[in-house]
């Protein structure tokens, strides 16, 4: 380990010293021009030398060169490419704005980003989503949903129709790390997986690493899912919004100290209830919807230092008056970005998050009331270091406080029960500490290494039993308050490789390790709210994730059409799953009923992508493999894991038909999940009980269908948008199997029958959105 | 504890779904015996139902095991045989049973093979009284429907697991699993929810079942077994389906 650092170090200050003696920093920010906005991932290319940087997570740039005169080249996806001359004569500060592609129609024909950004950039198994296009893409009820549009791209495959999360290369849903603005998000979708909790109103910018994460992450074995809000408006207060038919959302936005200040509130809430209660009686006094609050303001104290806070608040809330069932998250974030120099930047981060559920249940002499939630608290630093052209290093460090409080019930009312049931609290702390640096070795190989050193503490008070096989109490150990009383750590090794080989082609390779501190346990396949989280303990090892990926990335056409094949590797140990027959409520001894197994999943993805032109959209297709194997469940042997999809094809299209209408189709195919079912039956105690040979030993049926959209523009000027939003969800009325059960014959007791349950037929709607 | 999932139901309704038979293709386990014993303490009959396993989609004519032995012997060693009253059916009377008795089942002969399970005696707990409530209000097809609650007294300061069973107009519903451990209410009474919907007119019978873990762990694997796909484990020694297991009964009834 020594060595490998002391050859980073060397590098780094080899290549820095051939720069020394008259070498100049041109830095600065890359904004929105009608917004101010920052835009991340921003391409700075200098023509003359073929370098460049991209901005940070805040919109920042920094690029280090000898003193000449340059051209540079500024472009960021979706907004018109510019070239500024550049005479570099001292260091300099330059900030860009671009304007929105939207607003140069008439001028510009194409869109694009950075030429062959695609082929030339050291990163592979990333998935960007680029909001003003996401936002074309038909929808589900008009509802935009960056989750159902990312399981679009290859490697990611939803949850299904009614399913919560996503999965990604293999990996199950509670291994990808969402984050909102660095917060994380414990349950990111609203109504068992129907919708998103993410109003794409107050988003900017999406990124998904599928792998070969940079080190800065860490937390979560199979993804990350970076989500930015937008910053608010900076140079003008403005309103935007739409009305659905099954929910509505405002976005207020605007300068409180014009460039120097800005804020935005973004609000939705679902009526469905409301819709359903006028044609149906039999959910008189229901209640049925979800409501989400985002806020985020700013404030720049001078060219240096600017602070940041993010705010987001939603919950669901499901019910009768005697029965209640609510959930969802709160997450807060407090930033400072500060600028050290040109050359070095830092953002600290204080985060709070959590995710809660509570069910009340009042019937006519007792009323219950059951809680449980997960609460996190995080401080960390980020450091960028551009410490030349060639080499920038990132390091920095975090540390969250997980606190757990997996279940209380309480009996109240005229029969009270004084016996109130309070699972002990989980206190842990997880951190972390990174250093790494992406290097361009020469024009054609840049490199990207680093290390991740995480560690987890339990930390008491807590009550640690070891088990004997059947689950019994062998023995009690009772810790103290604050006592650190297990430690896990581990090394995550990241890096990646790219070789061009030649301006439209190149090969990448990456490899990443992550250990995961964190479980969500859940028994039932499509997810619940009610699904709790637990930490790694001394009976529960963290989960370890090692993944091999291999690409080749190819641009046709001047950039026109991209195209890229991934191949990927990863193996997955100390993955965990409930015995069978376990307790999942309210159950003290729940690490007894747990196992212990590995996974392993590979496969192939293609992705042919059209950037320009008045049509765009892509292909996407994923041949893969995931598997696992866990003593205790089929015999100990490999088996198929429900999200294992051979197959998975998707087809996205939008068409500018003219400057007011675009129209826009997308069609999926996927291979049906793999599910248990039964190859005999038998009674016991007047009950028909399937017989089962093998787990997950069959598919469900294939699963596919297509969606259209079309955006009529009503209105277009500098100060007034407003368009009517059109889609059909399902056009070709395909009845996909939600689920298939068994059931007995009516009227032929004994017989047994499959049935098979379809969610959604096809669904017209509309969306009027706006903008003032 | 599952009185989450009435909530589950008030969602899915607002979801437009809709189902349809299918034909699956589906293998066919070979043939294992089956055994459904129970000793039922409050009447003092043990009963022992021998069957096989079927095809997926035969009716319930299961093949029956005639000409088992079948005994059973209690803590004291005190033994009782059963008879085969039917074809598969074996049954045994006056048994004298008490909380905390251990009894001993032996199947023998059964395709040549002999099967032994052990269970112990629960402690009784008590169904005192059945509670409504209006769950929807009539609509112009349907009449009003209700959800029941069976107030349940816990025997105080042992380990007790309870199952109620719904009977619907002399109905066994046989796909509703209600049951609870006393955990949360050790030694008190506590009003515990049917999961089935009735409507006015009907008659409700709440069946309190006491029982011991062991066949507990099996209710529950029964009621996961459609859900989680997999096979509840036995508590006989060798490879058979079924358990034996040792219940108080005691119910209410209620007119909607």
């Amino acid at each position: 380990m020594n060595r490998i650092l002391l050859t980073l170090f060397w590098t780094v200050l080899f290549t820095s010293a051939g720069y020394a003696q008259k070498d100049f920093t041109l830095s600065g920010y890359i904004r929105d021009a009608s917004s101010g906005e920052e835009l991340l991932y921003a391409t700075v290319q200098v023509i003359e030398n073929q370098t460049g940087t991209t901005t940070n997570l805040y919109g920042f740039y920094s690029l280090t060169l000898p003193e000449g005169k340059y051209h540079l080249v500024y472009s960021y996806l979706g907004y018109q490419t510019i070239e500024r001359p550049l005479n570099l004569e001292s260091d300099h500060e330059l900030t860009i704005l671009l304007s929105p592609n939207a607003q140069v129609m008439e001028e510009i024909v194409v869109t694009a980003e950075a030429k062959d950004k695609n082929v030339s950039t050291n990163q592979m198994s990333v998935v960007e989503l680029n909001m003003v296009e996401a936002k074309k893409i038909p929808v589900i009820f008009g509802e935009q949903d960056i989750l159902k549009t990312i399981q679009l791209l290859p490697g990611v495959k939803g949850g299904g129709e009614g399913g919560s999360g996503f999965y990604v290369r293999g990996g199950n849903a509670d291994q990808n790390l969402v984050l909102l603005d660095e917060a994380p998000v414990y349950s990111a979708s609203h109504l068992l997986g129907f919708f998103s909790v993410f109003n794409s109103d107050a988003l900017k910018d999406v990124k998904l690493y599928k792998g070969g994460m940079p080190a800065q992450y860490g937390g979560r074995a199979s993804s990350v899912l970076d989500i930015r809000m937008k910053n608010g408006n900076a140079k003008k207060w403005t309103a935007s919004g739409g009305l659905g038919l099954i929910s509505s959302r405002l976005t207020v936005e605007g300068p409180i100290v014009k460039d120097k200040s800005s804020i935005i509130v973004s609000g939705r809430r679902t009526y469905a209830d409301l819709l359903f209660k006028t044609v149906s009686n039999r959910i008189d006094d229901s209640q049925l919807y979800f409501y989400d609050f985002n806020i985020k303001a700013n404030y720049t104290f001078s060219d240096k230092d600017r602070i940041y806070y993010s705010g987001y608040l939603g919950r669901d809330v499901v019910g009768t008056k005697e029965f209640g069932f609510d959930w969802g998250n709160n997450t807060n974030s407090l930033r400072w970005n500060h600028n050290f120099n040109q050359k070095m930047f830092l953002n600290t981060t204080l985060i709070s998050s959590q995710y809660d559920y509570g069910i009340n249940a009042n019937f006519s002499k007792q009323n219950f009331d059951v809680n449980s939630g997960i609460y996190d608290y995080n401080l960390k630093q980020d450091y960028n270091y551009y410490v030349n052209p060639n080499n920038t290093i990132t390091f920095g460090w975090n540390v969250i406080n997980h606190y757990i409080k997996p279940g209380n019930l309480k009996i109240t009312g005229e029969l009270e029960v004084p016996v109130n049931v309070k699972l002990q609290k989980q206190n842990s702390l997880e951190s972390g500490l990174y250093l790494a640096n992406d290097q361009k070795i020469n024009k054609r190989l840049s490199v990207y290494y680093g290390l991740r050193m995480s560690m987890f503490n339990n930390v008491g008070p807590q009550e640690v039993k070891t088990y004997d096989d059947n689950g019994n109490v062998i023995s009690t150990i009772k810790h103290e308050k604050n006592k650190f009383f297990n430690t896990y750590s581990g090394l995550e090794p990241r890096a990646s490789a790219t070789y061009v080989l030649s301006e439209k082609s190149s090969i990448k390779s990456a490899y990443n390790r992550n250990y995961q501190y964190l479980h969500q346990l859940t028994n039932y396949t499509s997810g619940s709210p009610t699904d709790s989280w637990i930490t790694s303990s001394p009976n529960i090892k963290p989960i370890t994730a090692d993944q091999v990926s291999i690409g080749y990335f190819r641009n046709f056409n001047d950039n026109m059409f991209e195209f890229s094949v991934e191949t990927y590797y990863k193996w997955l140990k100390n993955q965990l799953d409930y015995k069978e027959g376990a307790n999942t409520v309210l159950n003290p001894d729940v690490e007894a009923d747990l196992l212990n197994g590995t996974g392993r999943a590979y496969g192939a993805e293609l992705l042919i992508r059209k950037n320009l032109g008045s049509f765009t959209g892509w292909i996407g297709y994923t041949l893969s493999k995931t598997e696992r194997k866990i003593p205790g469940i089929n015999n100990g042997n490999w088996y198929s894991a429900r999200q294992d999809r051979t197959h998975d094809f998707s087809i996205v299209g939008t068409y500018q038909l003219s400057k007011k209408i675009t129209l826009s189709g997308t069609w999926v195919y996927s291979t049906g999940d793999a599910v248990s079912f039964p190859t005999g039956k038998y009674n016991i105690d007047g009950v028909n009980l399937n017989l089962y040979s093998s787990r997950n030993g069959y598919r469900m049926p294939a699963y596919h269908r297509a969606d259209l959209g079309l955006t009529w523009v009503r209105k277009d000027t500098k100060d007034r948008y407003s368009d009517l939003s059109f889609s059909i969800y399902n056009v070709y009325h395909r009845k996909n199997a939600y689920s298939i059960t068994f059931e007995e014959v009516e009227n032929s007791p004994g017989e047994t029958q499959a049935v098979k349950t379809s969610l959604f037929g096809i669904i017209p709607s509309i969306t009027w959105n706006f903008r003032y | 504890m599952k009185f989450i999932y009435p909530l589950y139901a008030i969602l899915l309704l607002f979801v437009t779904s809709c189902t349809e038979v299918i034909t699956l293709e589906l293998d066919t386990a070979s043939q294992k015996p089956v055994i459904d014993a129970t000793l039922n303490a409050s009447t003092g009959i043990c009963k022992v139902v021998l069957t096989k396993t079927g095809g997926f989609y035969q009716k319930t004519d299961f093949d029956k095991i005639s000409n088992a032995i079948v005994s059973l012997v209690d803590g004291n060693g005190l033994r009782y045989n059963l008879s085969e009253i039917s074809t598969g059916i074996y049954e045994v009377g006056n048994i004298k049973v008490q909380p905390g008795n251990n009894f001993t089942l032996t199947i023998e002969n059964v395709e040549g093979k002999t099967y032994k399970a052990e269970a112990l005696t629960p402690y009784p707990g008590k169904a005192v009284e059945i509670s409504k409530q209006l769950f929807a209000n009539p609509g112009t097809d349907t009449l009003p429907s209700y959800f029941t609650s069976l107030l349940i007294e816990d025997f105080p300061e042992v380990k007790n697991y309870y199952q109620v069973k719904s009977y619907i107009n002399g109905k066994f519903q046989a796909s509703i699993f209600d049951f609870t451990g006393d955990e949360w209410f050790d030694g008190y009474t506590v009003e515990f929810p049917s999961s089935a919907v009735v409507y006015e007119g009907d008659t409700m019978v709440l069946e309190l079942i006491s029982m011991d873990k062991v066949m507990y762990q099996y209710v529950l694997e029964m009621s996961e077994n459609l859900e989680l796909a997999y096979n509840p484990k036995t508590n006989f020694d060798g490879d058979v389906f079924g358990r034996f297991g040792i219940f108080y009964s005691d119910s209410k009834e209620i007119k909607l």
